[in-house]
């Protein structure tokens, strides 16, 4: 139970940081004690990360303290934090991909024995640590490529332990995770607390830092808008507080389709080399249809094959009437295509780049002429369609990576709306996006549709995907196994669909689904 | 608009940097020397940077794109022996297109083996300068290759224009060339996209193997001209020549802010570069001074050029 009286295990004192001129934390002054559970919570840009890259040294803050059991300590690097028993998991994870479980715990503290490394020794405290865990499917010399995105979370984890962190932090831990991963995670979190432990649980799936948190600290452009206990709190509260007032979406019922509503995409019995499908489903103008489902179940490597980016080993896709023969992502495009794809960094924008580039990137043709570019209408048709899908920039020049991640998201929309598409494929179209750019992002998604667009959209989100579309598909293990109208399910029916059977479910989540 | 202007100016406050570089060494080498500012001089530099500057310009386009091009020097030797066998039985102008068309097929080697065999183009083109090489040393015997007809050698003359070499516009023609390609048209679009994220290069519909192919074919392609340049000079070809130059090169463009990532830089960057690494060694001529030092100051050049990317990267983020 929680000592009220002793200092704090961890504690700031006029926490101040800016870059450039762009001031990230005002002056925080926060207590955090041990054997607890803190939700760190805001908005995208509220100064979450840095304030938690401050904590493990990662980066430094312009004035401030930071005090462990009452005394000030000063981290020029994150080894000192580590010394303390600050250790960090952060969303891009800092692993040697060719090395073994065991050699990336025990990093910078290998057992040696006359300078060799002594595997063994390795092995049985490997072991040893795992079994007190209960990350039952590590072992110690498999390589770390080889592990699902969950694994190698609990990889990161188990090295947080083994140098005897007191204090752990998490930046969006389950982001990456399924349904059944999240919930052994979060069991997990509260084990590390009933040891002692201080978790800090950076995340912006609201209902799991209700389900795990003791106290909740909310930041709103750097500064701290509420600090309390996490009892009473709900989504609706909480992100009344990140936002300055109290946003809640609620779903309309999508319109009513023409009856007439010609099929713009159809597929057809579609099957993938990896075991996906066979899937088949289509989507008619002006339709937003969903296709829900766990990480894993295959619903962006439907997407991704229908676009043309993977191979497909059987089936017909068919766009307005116009079967793809050999299905590229060129030939995709030119039937009408558009695919908003899941990660916007890896393979939705050139950061370095800016707007108008990134906006213009598909129609680039339609802006030269004889092979040179025309630059006037080209910024004028990106002003118009950036200035539709509400994208906040200093100027359409300014490059992406300065842009907020939902700033991001809209700039993908952009892009692909510039090209007129007749189909529009969205992959988890709201992740890393805060709430008021979320439900800008829905109203584009059913504009868009509206305007007779087929759309697509794939989400983890369960509210997401059953709020916008039409029609639900869940998926599970590659295949299509519910179909749901829209208001014809509750959450949990999908949910249930999503996992099968709940048995089978578990064991696919402590396999990681991936 | 005001922000605007405010970007515009940051922006620029890098390009000043090198510029405001290049002033100042022109500003003392004129006043340190009577030398530097004779015409004799000035041709003489314009004359010399051509066959780094050509490589320079040819590697701006892979490098956007994010591919290294390291067989190029070995490029020029094998085009220049292949132009000069053929000219001395065939004739010039068949000479010319020879080496030209040589160097844009082994550039086509280079990009399918980075593309279609995906080997690191750092590693590919390594290993293709040396089977090129390789080559001209087979074909040759390791002898030099003297030309007949000594036409070739119209290009280290004086032209009319200006006084300065023939070589001069033949670098003035391809930087301009290049230039517009690689800013003004959806070609040169394609380079930057590719090389600034090509997984989103190819969801957007650009073929990024052709893209990468092309650049090491033009990379190819004038790399055989500097080849052209070189042998017109001696007025013969042998397998060393050049070796390293595309180091120069290479080094040239970064210094002038050609991003070593891909997806950013200019072909007046990478000659301005050049431009910035002969003046240095010009000075250090009309100075007197130890050639050896010449090459600690561009070293240390190249190291401060990359790290001053670095700091202003960090600094914007």
């Amino acid at each position: 139970m929680p000592t009220a009286v002793s200092a704090p295990l961890l504690a700031v004192a006029g926490l101040k940081k800016s870059y450039a001129r762009n001031i990230v934390l005002h002056d925080l002054d926060l207590e955090f004690r041990a054997g607890r559970v803190y939700g760190l919570l805001g908005e995208n840009g509220a100064g979450k990360t840095t304030f938690a890259n401050i904590l493990a040294g990662l980066t430094h803050a312009d004035s401030g303290r930071i005090l462990i059991d009452g005394q000030p300590k000063h981290f020029r690097a994150p080894k000192d934090a580590l010394n303390q028993g600050i250790a960090i998991i952060t969303q891009e994870q800092s692993l040697a991909l060719d090395r073994s479980c065991a050699e990336n715990v025990f990093l910078g503290q290998l057992d040696s024995k006359l300078g060799l490394v002594n595997q063994r020794a390795l092995r049985d405290r490997f072991d040893k640590l795992r079994d007190d865990i209960g990350f039952r499917d590590l072992r110690a010399g498999g390589a770390v490529r080889g592990l699902s995105q969950a694994q190698r979370q609990q990889v990161e984890i188990m090295r947080a332990l083994a140098r005897d962190a007191r204090v752990i932090i998490m930046d969006e831990p389950t982001a990456i995770l399924s349904i059944a991963e999240t919930r052994h995670l979060l069991e997990l979190i509260r084990r590390l607390a009933a040891d002692g432990r201080l978790v800090l649980l950076i995340s912006h799936f609201l209902e799991d830092v209700l389900a795990v948190a003791d106290e909740v600290v909310v930041l709103r452009d750097g500064a701290v808008t509420f600090a309390g206990s996490a009892e009473g709190q709900t989504p609706r509260s909480l992100t009344g507080h990140m936002v300055g007032r109290e946003i809640q979406i609620e779903h309309q019922e999508p319109a009513p389709l023409p009856p007439d509503a010609p099929v713009r995409l159809e597929v057809n019995d579609l099957t993938r080399a990896d075991g996906v499908g066979p899937v088949s489903f289509n989507v008619r103008a002006g339709e937003i249809v969903g296709l829900g489902g766990l990480v894993g179940a295959g619903r962006s490597q439907v997407a991704r094959a229908v676009f043309g980016l993977d191979p497909i080993t059987g089936g017909q896709i068919v766009i307005d009437g116009f079967e793809m023969q050999r299905p590229s992502p060129r030939a995709a495009i030119r039937r009408g295509l558009a695919f908003v794809s899941e990660d916007r960094k890896q393979d939705g924008l050139s950061l370095v780049h800016s707007v108008r580039e990134n906006s213009s990137l598909v129609v680039r043709g339609a802006f030269a002429r004889a092979g040179f570019r025309t630059p006037r209408p080209e910024k004028k048709a990106v002003g118009v369609q950036a200035g539709r899908m509400t994208v906040k920039a200093r100027s359409i020049e300014q490059a992406v990576w300065q842009l907020s991640g939902g700033n991001q998201q809209k700039v993908m929309f952009t892009k692909w709306v510039m090209a007129k598409p007749r189909v529009l494929m969205v992959d988890e179209p709201t992740r890393g996006v805060d709430v008021g750019a979320k439900a800008q992002i829905y109203e584009i998604i059913q504009g868009l549709a509206a305007e007779g667009i087929a759309v697509l959209v794939i989400s983890s989100e369960i509210e997401e995907v059953m709020g916008l579309s039409h029609r639900l598909l869940v998926m599970r293990r590659g295949r299509v196994v519910r179909e749901f109208a829209w208001g014809g399910a509750s959450r949990a029916e999908v949910i249930a669909a999503a996992f099968g059977d709940y048995d089978e479910a578990a064991g696919e989540g402590a396999g990681g689904g991936e | 608009m005001g922000s605007k202007a405010g970007a515009l100016l940051r922006y620029r406050s890098r390009d000043l940097g090198i510029a405001f570089t290049a002033i100042v060494l022109v500003a003392a080498l004129s006043l340190s020397t009577d030398t530097f500012l004779t015409a004799g001089n000035l041709v003489n530099i314009l004359d010399q940077i051509v066959v780094v500057g050509i490589m320079a310009c040819a590697v701006t386009v892979p490098m956007i794109a994010g591919v290294f091009d390291l067989s190029m020097s070995a490029v020029a030797a094998l085009s220049a022996i292949l132009a000069i066998s053929v000219a001395n039985q065939v004739g010039i102008v068949a000479g010319v297109v020879a080496a030209v068309g040589s160097g844009v097929a082994l550039g086509l080697v280079n990009g399918l083996a980075v593309t279609y065999a995906r080997v690191n183009s750092f590693i590919a083109t390594l290993a293709t300068s040396m089977v090129f090489r390789g080559i001209a040393t087979a074909v040759t015997d390791g002898q030099i290759v003297k030309a007949d007809d000594v036409s070739l050698q119209t290009l280290s003359r004086p032209s009319p224009l200006a006084g300065v070499t023939w070589a001069t516009w033949v670098l003035a023609v391809i930087a301009v060339v290049a230039g517009v390609v690689v800013a003004k048209t959806v070609y040169g679009r394609n380079l930057y996209a590719v090389g600034g994220n090509e997984n989103a290069a190819l969801v957007s519909g650009i073929s990024v193997t052709w893209t990468r192919i092309s650049a090491f074919m033009v990379s190819g392609g004038l790399s055989a001209v500097a080849g052209l340049v070189l042998a017109s000079r001696a007025l013969s070809a042998q397998p060393s020549m050049g070796t390293g130059a595309e180091f120069t090169a290479i080094a040239a463009a970064v210094i002038g802010g050609v991003s070593l990532m891909g997806g950013s830089g200019a072909v007046w960057r990478s000659v301005l570069g050049v431009v910035l690494l002969q003046l240095i060694a010009n000075g250090f001529n009309l100075l007197g001074a130890p050639t050896i030092y010449q090459q600690i100051v561009q070293g240390a050049l190249i190291l401060f050029a990359v790290s001053l990317d670095q700091f202003l990267r960090a600094r914007d983020t």
